[in-house]
């Protein structure tokens, strides 16, 4: 397959992930969705809990809002640049995958960091390993990026 | 940054995720068959004991995307060259594991509980396949400018 027809279809993906992403974020956001990911049910009593936690514990929530809305908002874009741009490897994609990958990260360890205060256990998920993958990859689009220089510049 | 930090960097940073990969891989996998070999016999809810059955199905399915994961990154922390058809060839293996990971440990248990008591698909993991069929895709793309770049040079 040639390179136009490989951008092409790159296009159509990332335009039907971003659809695809749009449509799970309105069914989770209605909890509509028939799905077996792991809920946590964490009870606080204000009351009850000393100042340092309570503190704790609205950073660790302000933390995963951030995380959540971030990746979400960060995915969105890279998706919607992606459907769009002439290559998938830019400065401004590498950058995008690099931020999705914090996201991540900070997700981990504010959702990790409320259920320890709530419960006291520690369980962690694999987004951690996502998010470092993530970063890792954004390396790799930065690769990708000089090729593509390289490529437009030869041409 | 010139061409060769960012191969240096690769290297750095893969060698330090396919480490992480492994360490993740063996500790999932651990977990996997302990849930599989545990004695389930004290477990008196048939509901309880299928779900630890599916989560060990799951655990294991996810031990081997990871092991794959690893060697992905072996590959490119050796060579610094992320866009080979190797890769390409390994990236798919995962998202197809990901879509049996999404369907086989709910089939399995299904059949035994009724499909009418679990979700059947998970979604999440659909997910994580079309994403990784997507970055295979990116991944071939990468490939065809590598070549140019190599015939170029």
């Amino acid at each position: 397959m040639d390179k136009e027809k490989l951008t092409k279809k790159i296009k159509k993906l990332s335009r039907f992930t971003f659809y695809a992403m749009f449509f799970y974020c309105i069914l989770n956001c209605c909890d509509i969705w028939p799905d077996n990911v792991k809920r946590h049910n964490v009870h606080m009593d204000i009351n009850d809990m000393p100042l340092w936690k309570g503190i704790l514990s609205i950073a660790a929530i302000f933390f995963l809002v951030v995380g959540v809305v971030g990746a979400f908002i960060s995915a969105m874009k890279t998706m919607s640049y992606l459907s769009k741009g002439r290559t998938p490897f830019t400065k401004k994609i590498a950058n995008r995958v690099r931020d999705l990958g914090i996201y991540f990260i900070v997700m981990e360890i504010a959702c990790n960091a409320l259920v320890f205060i709530g419960s006291g256990k520690i369980e962690p998920d694999l987004f951690w390993l996502a998010g470092l993958v993530l970063y890792a990859f954004s390396v790799v689009f930065r690769y990708g990026a000089k090729l593509q220089k390289e490529s437009d510049e030869t041409l | 940054m010139s061409r060769s930090n960012v191969e240096a960097k690769i290297k750095e940073s893969s060698l330090a995720i396919m480490i992480i990969s492994l360490i993740g891989a063996a500790l999932t996998a651990c977990a996997g068959f302990y849930q599989l070999l545990s004695d389930t016999e004290r477990i008196s809810d048939d509901y309880v004991k299928k779900m630890m059955l599916k989560t060990a199905l799951s655990n294991i399915i996810c031990s081997v995307i990871l092991i794959i994961a690893a060697a992905i990154f072996y590959r490119i922390a050796k060579n610094a060259r992320p866009f080979t058809n190797g890769n390409i060839t390994a990236i798919r293996i995962i998202a197809l594991l990901f879509l049996i990971n999404a369907v086989l440990p709910s089939i399995i248990v299904g059949m035994y509980l009724g499909f009418a008591k679990i979700s059947i698909i998970g979604s999440g993991s659909i997910f994580n396949a079309a994403l990784c069929f997507f970055f295979g895709e990116i991944l071939r793309y990468g490939n065809l400018l590598q070549t140019e770049s190599d015939e170029t040079l």
